[in-house]
Formats: structure tokens, C-alpha cells, sequence
């Protein structure tokens, strides 16, 4: 028959191999199970975040993730605080703690209709698991550089340069940090991850408004909250400009 | 309805739920009321946040005229829609088009809806509308709502092209109805938003409802004035 195989003939070319298949939850969940250490969960396995909520319950992987969080930023506010010393050795923590807390409250909704536009079955708690992770790992990552940046801050006199160095460290923190969610999508099905990058953004700016709101961070101030209400780009080019004035006079 | 609303308009945004597409094939009363209730629950919260820099009363009168916005740009295309559809190739009623877009429109809606806490924390904290920096937190903010409406449009659109798959025998067509179907909102829309001014609230200018004569000019005359202007 014309379609028997005829082992005299010569073989035809096999077809090159398919590429190996993207790696997929399942695959994902027989890795091995999620480290216990929440610093090594989101250093290292930030994809199984949201298993090792299941595993160890919502309330006990909350509650790591916030403490996590809290201790870093607290950390670097410190850092900020001790270049104008006084009050922003408290303040500057303090607000940067609660600043952040409010960041992610404003940004939740957003992020929730975020991935559910992603094609995943979401639940309200993962995103919270998801928005506090992400937080941690920002925080972890501005508390390792909390060393770095106070060499930095104790050796400049110049507001701009700080502020600048600080937006610098934040800026890598939270772009750096932005796998947790997309891991986490990825975990759950999701089919695009796109628009979460989008969602990143909105969050980054979301922030530097509302460190604008919070201010003073960096430099000191008689009050301890400025009330003139500004666009962070408008403060910057202003405190840029007196920094410029004053270094002029001198 | 108030307790199965948050539900919908959170299904509404999962592309596999399949809700839009059971609401614009099915003619029943909740299957119109239902997005009705999201558009205008949710373009309302919105609305206010567009209009709570100016002043509170702007916030309020925002919020009613931007689900008016979406629901007359609805009705007055409607027609048009429909007549569009068919003659595209789709199986679609005056009915299931108007069903469509109000779905289309109700997630543009909830997307807003969800980015309405940040949009509110630069409305607090832009320079107020009495400052010197008034006209710049004015065209600041403006940019900010375009871009928040062209992501929530855009997603609204790409939805919209997958839930009309199903309503024609070429997959490829419905990339081309709904590429008319906003052309033809965009138009119209322009114009209505017009009529309804003011949104954001010129600072100087006083706040009200409507504008003394809202039907005096057109969105496109205004342009146009406003190309010579430049151009001299």
C-alpha cells in the first residue's frame, strides 16, 4: 500500500522539535513548595506568592507581607529623615509609611479592574496579596539601599541632589518590584499582562503626588506639613530653582 | 439589583464571563437595565471627580451630565449603528446594537469608576482654581482625564470587537463596525459634550449647570476658530 512505511527507503526529515511549552501554573506549583521566609518568597519565588497565601492562611501572609513592609520603609524614612535631623528624624518615616498605606488604598480599585481586564479570575483577597507583596518588596528593596543612600545624603548639602538620589532608589524599587503582580498573573491564568505595566505607572505617579502632598520629606520646614497645594513636577522645578538662587548668592 | 450590581460590573470586565455577550443577544428588560445601572452608577462617580477640583457644585452637576453624556451619544447614534451593522453583514437588531454599545460604554465606565481615588488625589492637591497656578493644574488635570477616557475607550473598544465575534460569518468585520461605530461617537459625542459644557470649570469663569446658550456653536466651529487663531 501506497502509505505503508518501507524501511529501505530513505527516512524523510524529521521536523525540527517544538519549542519547549511555556512554563505553566502546574508546573509552576511542582517546582516545590514556597519558602517559609517572606524576604526569600519575594526575592526568590515571587510566583508563588499567592500559593503560600493559600497555604499559610490570608490574615498570617497579610500580616508578614505589612510587617515586612512597615520595617523597610520605616527603615528608609529614616534615612531620608537624618539629612534635615529634628523633627524629620520621625516625620520623614512616619510619612513615607503612611503615605505609601495610602497610595496602595487609592490604587486598589484600579489595579482589581486591572486584572480582571487581564482575563484572570481574580479574587479580591490575591489582589490584596498581590498589592501587599509588591509593597514589601519595594520596601525590602529601599531598605537595601537605605546604606547605600545615607553615605550619599550625610555627604551632600543640596536638596535637588538628595531628592533626586531618592527618587532615583524609589524608582528602582518600585519598577523592580512590579513582577510580584505580574508572576501572581500569571499564576492565575491570566491571558495579558500589559495593562498592569500601565497600572505601574499610574502608581508610581500616584505616589510621587502624594510624597508632593507629604512634603517636607527631604529638607526641613517650621511645619510639619506644607499646605500649599502643588504638582509634584511644579515643586521639583521650584525647589530645583531656589537650590540654583542660593547656590548663586553664596 | 443593588446587590447583584457590583457583581456585573466586576464580570463585565472578565473576558471569558461572557455576561456582555448574554446581555446583547438576550431582548429582556434586565439585560438593558443592568449596564444602564453600571453606566450610570459608575460614570457618575467619575463625573464627580472631574468636576470636585472646580468646586463641589460642579462635582454634583458633573455627575449627572456625564452618564447624560454617554446615554444621549447612545441613542442618538443608534440608529446609524444599527443601519452600519447591517450593512457590514451583521445579524445585529436596532435592539442588541444599542444593547452593545451600552455595554461598551458601562465598562468604560467601571474603568473610570476604578481610577477615580487617584484622580481625586490631584484634584485635592493640584493648585486650587483661585491660585496663580490655576491654568496649569486646569490643563494638567484636562490631560489627565484624556488619558484616562482614551484607555477606558480603547478598552471598551477591543471588548467591544470580541463580543460582536460571534455576530457575523467574517471575524473581521467586527474590527470594522466597531472602527465605525466610534468614529460615529467620537462625532457625535464631541458635539453633545459641547452642549453640555461646562466639564473641568474654567477658572474665572462661574459655575453652572449648563452654559447661558449651549446650543450656540459647534465642537468643530470652535476648532476651527481656534486653527485660525493659531495659524495667524
Amino acid at each position: 500500500m501506497a502509505h505503508e512505511s518501507d524501511a529501505s527507503a530513505p527516512q524523510a526529515p524529521q521536523p525540527p522539535e517544538p519549542p519547549p511549552a511555556p512554563e505553566r501554573a502546574s508546573s509552576r506549583r511542582e517546582r516545590g513548595a514556597p519558602p517559609g521566609n517572606a524576604i526569600d518568597l519575594l526575592l526568590r519565588r515571587p510566583d508563588a506568592l499567592l500559593l503560600a497565601a493559600e497555604r499559610d492562611g490570608l490574615p498570617a501572609t497579610l500580616l508578614r507581607l505589612s510587617l515586612l513592609a512597615l520595617a523597610g520603609l520605616l527603615a528608609y524614612g529614616l534615612v531620608v529623615g537624618s539629612f534635615a535631623g529634628g523633627t524629620q528624624w520621625w516625620a520623614a518615616p512616619a510619612k513615607i509609611a503612611l503615605g505609601t498605606a495610602l497610595c496602595g488604598a487609592i490604587c486598589f480599585p484600579s489595579l482589581y479592574i486591572c486584572l480582571s481586564l487581564c482575563g484572570a479570575q481574580v479574587r479580591m483577597s490575591q489582589v490584596l496579596v498581590l498589592l501587599l507583596g509588591t509593597s514589601a518588596s519595594t520596601a525590602l528593596f529601599l531598605g537595601g539601599f537605605a546604606p547605600v543612600t545615607w553615605v550619599f545624603s550625610t555627604s551632600s548639602t543640596l536638596v535637588p541632589f538628595v531628592g533626586a538620589l531618592h527618587l532615583l532608589v524609589w524608582t528602582i524599587s518600585l519598577f523592580g518590584s512590579q513582577r510580584i503582580i505580574r508572576n501572581g498573573l500569571a499564576e492565575i491564568g491570566a491571558k495579558y499582562t500589559g495593562v498592569t505595566t500601565l497600572w505601574g505607572v499610574v502608581l508610581f505617579v500616584t505616589t510621587l503626588q502624594m510624597m508632593t502632598v507629604l512634603r517636607p520629606l527631604v529638607g526641613s520646614s517650621p511645619q510639619l506639613l506644607d499646605r500649599e497645594r502643588k504638582f509634584f513636577l511644579q515643586h521639583w522645578s521650584e525647589t530645583l530653582e531656589a537650590a540654583v538662587e542660593e547656590s548663586s548668592e553664596r | 439589583m443593588d446587590a447583584i450590581l457590583p457583581r456585573s460590573a466586576l464580570e463585565l470586565c472578565r473576558e471569558d464571563s461572557g455576561v456582555a455577550e448574554g446581555w446583547i443577544a438576550r431582548s429582556r428588560a434586565d439585560s438593558s437595565l443592568r449596564p444602564l445601572a453600571i453606566l450610570i452608577v459608575c460614570s457618575a462617580v467619575y463625573g464627580a471627580c472631574i468636576g470636585a477640583w472646580r468646586d463641589p457644585r460642579l462635582a454634583a452637576f458633573v455627575a449627572i451630565k456625564l452618564p447624560l453624556l454617554l446615554l444621549s451619544t447612545a441613542l442618538v447614534d443608534g440608529l446609524l449603528r444599527a443601519l452600519v451593522a447591517r450593512r457590514l453583514g451583521f445579524e445585529l437588531s436596532l435592539g442588541a446594537s444599542l444593547r452593545a454599545v451600552l455595554c461598551g460604554f458601562a465598562l468604560a465606565s467601571v474603568v473610570l469608576a476604578a481610577f477615580a481615588p487617584v484622580v481625586l488625589l490631584f484634584d485635592l492637591s493640584l493648585p486650587a482654581p483661585g491660585s496663580r497656578s490655576a491654568d496649569f493644574a486646569h490643563a494638567a488635570l484636562g490631560l489627565l482625564h484624556v488619558g484616562a477616557v482614551a484607555f477606558a475607550g480603547s478598552v471598551a473598544v477591543l471588548r467591544q470587537q470580541r463580543w460582536l465575534r460571534g455576530w457575523c460569518i467574517d471575524p473581521r468585520a467586527a474590527s470594522r463596525v466597531v472602527g465605525l461605530w466610534l468614529l460615529i461617537d467620537l462625532v457625535v459625542g464631541a458635539q453633545l459634550s459641547w452642549i453640555l459644557r461646562p466639564w473641568f470649570g474654567t477658572p474665572g469663569m462661574d459655575v453652572q449647570f449648563l452654559r447661558e446658550h449651549p446650543f450656540r456653536g459647534t465642537f468643530y466651529e470652535s476648532l476651527f476658530l481656534m486653527f485660525v487663531h493659531v495659524s495667524r
